[in-house]
């Protein structure tokens, strides 16, 4: 009976193919994803060096790093990173956005593709960059400053700033992507409503923040998971720009995992940031498709 | 009413202002390094901020191919990105169709854990890999990180391609089984001569990733002559710090496959990225 059922629900055909077509994703999916994964947690309980033998320690890695300021100090940073982002990031993109969603504006697809540029090239790149823009001695921002009759500052090497300069650099690579979803968002907005407020005698402020933005709302949260998610797995710049420097002043979660175990050889205690990095981001990505599922 | 022409003429003026300000706070970095990248060494020993008065528009250029091997850098970077893009193609092409079409057994439940499995980061797995990598021989190894590459991949690739196909009508696909085509021929004759534009947008979204990646190569490469692009400016970095004109070459040869892929498919590439988030 079991069978007769079976063959009126499935085409034996579709069957076969079907799971020879989901066979290669599948095999690269349990070997790096599955596979790692369980072995990430492993060594998150265990006291190796990579090569020799391990013990076994329980979580005691984790005690470790929930005690651990360095760990906090990157944790720390990586929020500082996200918060300074949305500051240099998605508000601008959000500004610009509103201006280029403006009825009549001349040149909206170049400023578009401009502003855009940033986020498609390499970290490499537009770190090394930004550190001679930064460069107490010859950096343009030092000339600019001269120009103001101002005190040169050490942006990267002063530990109350090098954060503030990574940040900043985020910021330049993250508004024009913040701008194309905005202006998606700006664009599709209800004109009847403004029109009519307009009519009313509202100002262009009022318009702002009682129609335009409300409106835009859900993607502004979406955006900002998204920023935060994005924000957390950020390593290249910082590598670029400071190495985590001065003094960890900028350590941030990802390059601490990749010190731990990489070049202090504590396997079992970078795997465990990395598990706590994991459920960290897991969390929010699935945040973040409960809040794009409910746009939808 | 001439008043109000005014304010409105100083608004306009405000506006482009804002606008253009922004365009030249974007394009700075950029100016800097195509601008040093024609100097002459000796001209931009001071620094890449003090006015330009050598040119030497090939010599930097010629010294950064040749000398500093970004002949073979290049040519590692585009080994790993066609591998990671022709593979990626193929395995969530396939993945997806299957997803999307077909009707089996616990479909839907491999679906979700495929996607349960993308928002881990690569940063969790990136220990337990090091020794995957090693066992299947492919550390060390541009083709490996290539292949690696399909794999973090995976999740937006078969999302962004599952929501390709169901969005297919399936009466497309009964009408040529109805004439007699084979399971594999409504693929290749019916579905993937429609599926360029799915392909074109995931095309350009792994041809970036995989072109800046520099976490697993620095992670899983060893020989400096192995080096793709990224890993090879940051060590070139390190050597080479004050050669300013030198290190500007490199850049530029390094940004211009990815703008001109970009300037190609921009519209793909400004929607793409934000579906791209969920990615690990």
């Amino acid at each position: 009976m079991q069978g007769v059922k079976f063959k009126e629900r499935y085409n034996k055909k579709q069957v076969i193919a079907g799971y020879l077509m989901i066979l290669p994703a599948l095999a690269l999916f349990a070997v790096f994803f599955v596979y790692c994964l369980v072995q990430a947690f492993h060594y998150s309980l265990l006291d190796w060096n990579g090569v020799g033998s391990s013990v076994f320690v329980g979580l005691s890695n984790y005690r470790e790093l929930f005690t651990n300021d360095v760990f906090w100090l990157s944790f720390g940073n990586n929020w500082y990173y996200a918060l300074g982002i949305i500051v240099f990031g998605v508000f601008p993109g959000m500004l610009l956005a509103y201006l280029l969603s403006g009825p009549s504006v001349r040149g909206r697809a170049i400023f578009r593709s401009v502003y855009f540029l940033p986020r498609i090239i390499s970290a490499v790149v537009y770190g090394m960059v930004w550190v001679w823009i930064y460069d107490p001695r010859r950096g343009l921002l030092k000339k600019i400053i001269d120009l103001f009759g101002g005190q040169s500052i050490a942006m990267l090497g002063d530990i109350h700033t090098a954060m503030l300069g990574i940040t900043i650099t985020g910021g330049w690579t993250y508004f024009g992507f913040c701008m194309v979803i905005f202006l998606a968002a700006f664009m599709g907005r209800d004109q009847l409503l403004q029109e009519s407020a307009l009519i009313d005698g509202a100002t262009r402020l009022q318009i702002f923040w009682k129609i335009d933005l409300p409106q835009i709302k859900p993607v502004i949260n979406m955006l900002i998971i998204y920023t935060i998610i994005d924000s957390f797995k950020v390593y290249d710049l910082v590598l670029v720009m400071t190495g985590g420097g001065p003094n960890n002043a900028t350590q941030i979660m990802t390059y601490y995992i990749y010190l731990q175990a990489f070049e202090l050889n504590r396997y079992g205690y970078g795997s465990a940031v990395a598990i706590v990095l994991g459920v960290f981001m897991v969390i929010f990505t699935i945040l973040y498709n409960y809040l794009a599922e409910r746009e939808d | 009413m001439h008043a109000y022409r005014i304010r409105k003429r100083i608004g306009r003026a405000l506006l482009y202002f804002v606008l253009i300000l922004a365009a030249v706070y974007t394009l700075v970095p950029f100016a800097t390094i195509i601008v040093t990248s024609l100097r002459t060494q000796r001209d931009v020993l001071r620094g890449p901020f003090y006015t330009p008065r050598e040119w030497a528009v090939t010599e930097n250029y010629i010294q950064a191919w040749t000398i500093g091997r970004f002949d073979r850098y290049f040519s590692n970077s585009l080994i790993m990105l066609l591998i990671t893009v022709a593979g990626t193609l193929i395995v969530c092409t396939l993945a997806s169709y299957s997803f999307a079409k077909f009707r089996y057994p616990g479909r839907n439940a491999l679906y979700y854990v495929l996607l349960l499995g993308m928002m881990i980061p690569f940063q969790t797995i990136m220990l337990p890999l090091y020794f995957v990598l090693k066992s299947f021989g492919m550390l060390n190894s541009v083709p490996g990180i290539g292949i690696l590459g399909i794999a973090t991949g995976l999740g937006f690739g078969i999302m962004m391609m599952r929501s390709f196909f169901v969005s297919l009508p399936d009466t497309l696909l009964e009408a040529a089984r109805l004439d007699g085509c084979s399971e594999l021929k409504v693929l290749t004759h019916v579905v993937l001569p429609n599926t360029f534009p799915a392909w074109s947008s995931l095309t350009v979204f792994t041809a970036m990733g995989s072109w800046n990646n520099l976490l697993a190569p620095m992670l899983y490469i060893f020989d400096e002559a192995k080096y793709p692009i990224p890993y090879a400016l940051y060590a070139f970095r390190g050597s080479h710090s004050t050669d300013y004109a030198l290190l500007s070459a490199a850049m530029v040869i390094s940004i211009v496959p990815i703008i001109i892929i970009y300037l190609v498919f921009q519209s793909k590439f400004q929607t793409n990225l934000m579906a791209g988030a969920i990615k690990g």
